[in-house]
């Protein structure tokens, strides 16, 4: 049967293909040199030269619409018949030994069966019309990067370390009973609520910080950032030992207090102190007072009373937690390759950047990292005012149907803003870009793609619009649909470069030859931030679904809610993770 | 796809009308039905191939969820289901009642005085010496937007911005109200000179 590879399936070659294959060496050879390319960027298309009129052996018209070249002999044949039952190309095949029965419809480069009467599918074929496809559009420019070959062999070896159950040993029995301590027994701290979920807990307001309190909530239970602090990968006594040897060396260099202070923040302790102090089992409301004290001295432009930005906080903190990690370790600072901090391992992932010359097709490549996707809101469909956003102005989107891409007319959906994330967008005249292979600047094609997916994939969504105009700035009140499960594949670079090339079988950039990857692009929604409010004053709340039971987290105020509110919420920042990751509800009840 | 039928549509339409000064008929008609079978058969390869390698996208979930976020709206919005009582002021899931400044004490880590936890805040912020009365608005926003480029930026090298919706940090900002620096353009370096 058909095997997925990739989220392709690799349909069953029909007897006619298979014969083919076991009887010539290599099958398309030959072909390379006969795909041209249309300008730039274009179909391929199948000719001897190119400026070659194919024509029908059978008839000699040039005109029909569907030519196809055989394979084995190269003869071209077309679709039409002459009334009597057979077209010219299934006489061909008819009527030659066997052999003959593949063909190549020539103005659109697919493989077709004369006796099945249907295309077919080859991931040879495939591969070599997306060489084809790429050489064409770096002719001149850079030598094109060796493209992997597609050996099937391949396609069955694992990158990932295989799930094994694990119970300890004697050895590790006794670690486990030297140098653990129980989180809370019955005899230990009184947890007055054992039915709800661990690590539910208020966090107290210490003036004007929702901000603050809304970001910590959902990360207190980001699963691999909890995994991570409960089980001790960063222990503060620990890490506070060890900067109070370089504190030392520091003093006796400097001699300053301020020096000294600053030394000893650490926000990846704090976070380790607030993970112990939620996750106890006391359930009265937890002041953040020392992680805000850290916090305003790492991000020191922040450390107002006013009313901040929970996006900002959010960037900020895992800021905070990557460099202070980097000094601790006297690593090379090493910028978001992903494996620096806990913080950069749950959310880095890599963005890919592609501008194509629209006048030669030339295409450059550019891969950065992100800890989070900050999307557009849709323009407004609907309302009155004709409103755009600053990133908009800088698009001239000659396209009308991009603009109704979420199903419901009206309605803007998370997928269709990541959709209008990876579009294709025209960059303007004023934008034209050098092109490396045509020595000039030319009008540009754009085109974001998601090169590396997240453990933990934070959307922001973008609620400040402002006015060119007016000069004046506004907050976008506009709901925004946002689904509980997310396949993130449509995003993928592996995707958006196959759509490029026409959907051929082909393993592009991005595409893993482990099949289980296919869970790694299958996220759920487990916190939810919003905000309700003006643009200088508002109020930040989280919803947090533990145990798929959603829970609405207003400072010190912990409710259940339904999963309604939650659906209606106006949503500011979503965190999915990975499915893998994710724990759904059982009989036990877990805390998750 | 839906674009390329409306273009080659389009094109058609111009064909025909280009060809209409002829009085050729039967050319005419015969160069238009071969136009429409490629077009038609242009969309069926297309489709023929998604179809067959299974890349179809999951169009069900996708109006399934939207189907339940749009219930969800309905419920909500309707005054007679009971669904929150105001969210304040209530007893949350642990049977705790809190007041609405929090009313814990413990000692600054600045100065070491006691002080509530609902005023912790603006006592830091005078405690060590920062906030509005300590800096100008000009240089706190400055100063955030240079913070963010600082930090994994696009190399020199590369010759546009990754992010193609990308803006600044005064436009990212929200609850924050400088009104008069939110108007701020920096460059992105998205121009090659």
């Amino acid at each position: 049967m058909s095997s997925k590879i990739n989220g392709q399936i690799s349909p069953q070659p029909c007897p006619h293909l298979a014969e083919f294959r076991r009887t010539s060496a290599k099958p398309f050879l030959a072909l390379h040199n006969c795909l041209r390319i249309k300008p730039p960027g274009g179909r391929a298309a199948l000719r001897r030269d190119p400026d070659e009129v194919p024509r029908c052996c059978s008839c000699g018209l040039s005109a029909p619409s569907r030519l196809y070249a055989c394979v084995t002999c190269a003869a071209i044949f077309c679709h039409s018949s002459t009334g009597v039952g057979l077209s010219h190309a299934a006489a061909h095949a008819a009527s030659m030994p066997p052999g003959h029965q593949i063909a190549v419809d020539v103005d659109r480069a697919e493989l077709f069966c004369c006796a099945c009467h249907d295309q077919v599918y080859d991931r040879d074929f495939d591969a070599a019309v997306v060489i084809a496809q790429t050489a064409a559009s770096t002719l001149g420019g850079d030598p094109p990067p060796p493209i992997p070959s597609p050996q099937p062999e391949n396609l069955r070896k694992k990158r990932r370390v295989d799930y094994r159950p694990w119970a300890p040993d004697l050895r590790e029995r006794a670690l486990i009973g030297s140098c653990s301590v129980p989180i809370a027994g019955a005899g230990t701290v009184a947890d007055l609520s054992p039915d709800l979920p661990r690590g539910l807990r208020g966090l107290n307001n210490l003036g004007n910080t929702c901000f603050m309190n809304s970001v910590l909530q959902a990360l207190l239970h980001t699963p691999p950032l909890r995994n991570y602090f409960l089980s001790d990968r960063h222990n503060r006594y620990f890490c506070q030992k060890k900067n109070n040897g370089d504190v030392d060396g520091a003093l006796k260099r400097s001699g300053g207090n301020n020096g000294n202070k600053n030394a000893r923040t650490c926000l990846a302790c704090d976070m380790d102190a607030m993970f112990s102090s939620v996750f106890s089992g006391d359930r009265a409301p937890y002041s953040p007072a020392k992680f805000l004290y850290s916090w305003w001295q790492h991000a020191a432009n922040l450390a107002t009373y006013e009313q901040q930005d929970a996006h900002e906080f959010f960037i900020s903190m895992l800021d905070g937690i990557h460099e202070k990690v980097e000094k601790v370790r006297c690593k090379p600072h090493s910028e978001g390759n992903g494996d620096c901090c806990i913080a950069h391992k749950v959310f880095s992932g890599i963005l890919r950047s592609d501008v194509t010359c629209m006048a030669c097709g030339f295409t450059s490549t550019t891969y950065d990292p992100c800890i989070d996707i900050s999307l557009d809101l849709e323009p407004n469909q609907g309302g009155s005012t004709k409103i755009t956003t600053a990133s908009s102005n800088h698009s001239c989107n000659g396209e009308p149907d991009c603009m109704n891409s979420s199903q419901n007319c009206g309605t803007s959906t998370l997928m269709g803003c990541l959709k209008r994330f990876t579009r294709a967008e025209r960059l303007g005249s004023d934008q034209k870009f050098f092109c490396r292979q045509c020595q000039v600047r030319q009008e540009t094609l754009k085109q974001m793609s998601i090169r590396k997916l997240p453990l933990v994939s934070c959307f922001h969504i973008k609620r400040f619009e402002h006015s060119s105009t007016r000069k004046m700035s506004r907050k976008v009140d506009r709901y925004l649909q946002f689904p509980f499960s997310l396949d993130m594949s449509p995003y993928l670079s592996s995707t958006i470069l196959r759509n490029r090339f026409g959907n051929r079988i082909f393993p592009f950039d991005g595409d893993e030859p482990d099949a289980s990857d296919e869970l790694c692009s299958e996220f759920e929604l487990f916190a939810v931030v919003t905000h309700s409010g003006k643009l200088d004053a508002g109020h930040y709340v989280t919803y947090l679904r533990l145990s798929n039971q959603w829970y609405k987290c207003d400072d010190a105020w912990v409710t259940q809610v339904d999963e309604n509110i939650v659906r209606a919420a106006q949503c500011y920042m979503m965190f999915y993770v990975q499915k893998m990751l994710y724990y759904k509800a059982t009989d036990k009840q877990v805390a998750s | 796809m839906l674009v390329t039928v409306v273009y080659l549509l389009s094109y058609l339409y111009f064909f025909v009308l280009w060809n209409n000064s002829d009085v050729n008929v039967p050319k005419l008609s015969y160069f238009f039905l071969d136009l429409l079978d490629s077009i038609i058969v242009d969309v069926a390869s297309e489709c023929h191939r998604v179809a067959r390698l299974g890349l179809d996208s999951n169009l069900e979930e996708e109006d399934e969820e939207l189907k339940l976020s749009a219930q969800a709206r309905v419920r909500v919005a309707d005054p007679s289901n009971s669904n929150e009582a105001n969210g304040k002021y209530v007893v949350d899931i642990f049977g705790q009642t809190h007041p609405p400044v929090a009313n814990e004490i413990f000692d600054c880590l600045n100065c070491g005085r006691s002080i509530m936890a609902g005023r912790f805040a603006p006592h830091l912020e005078k405690c060590m010496g920062k906030g509005r009365k300590a800096r100008l608005k000009v240089t706190r926003s400055s100063t955030a937007t240079q913070n963010r480029y600082s930090r994994g930026g696009p190399s020199p090298g590369s010759t546009h911005s990754p992010y193609s919706n990308y803006s600044t940090n005064s436009m990212n900002r929200l609850a924050y109200g400088t009104s008069t620096f939110a108007g701020e353009e920096h460059s992105n370096g998205t121009l090659e000179s």
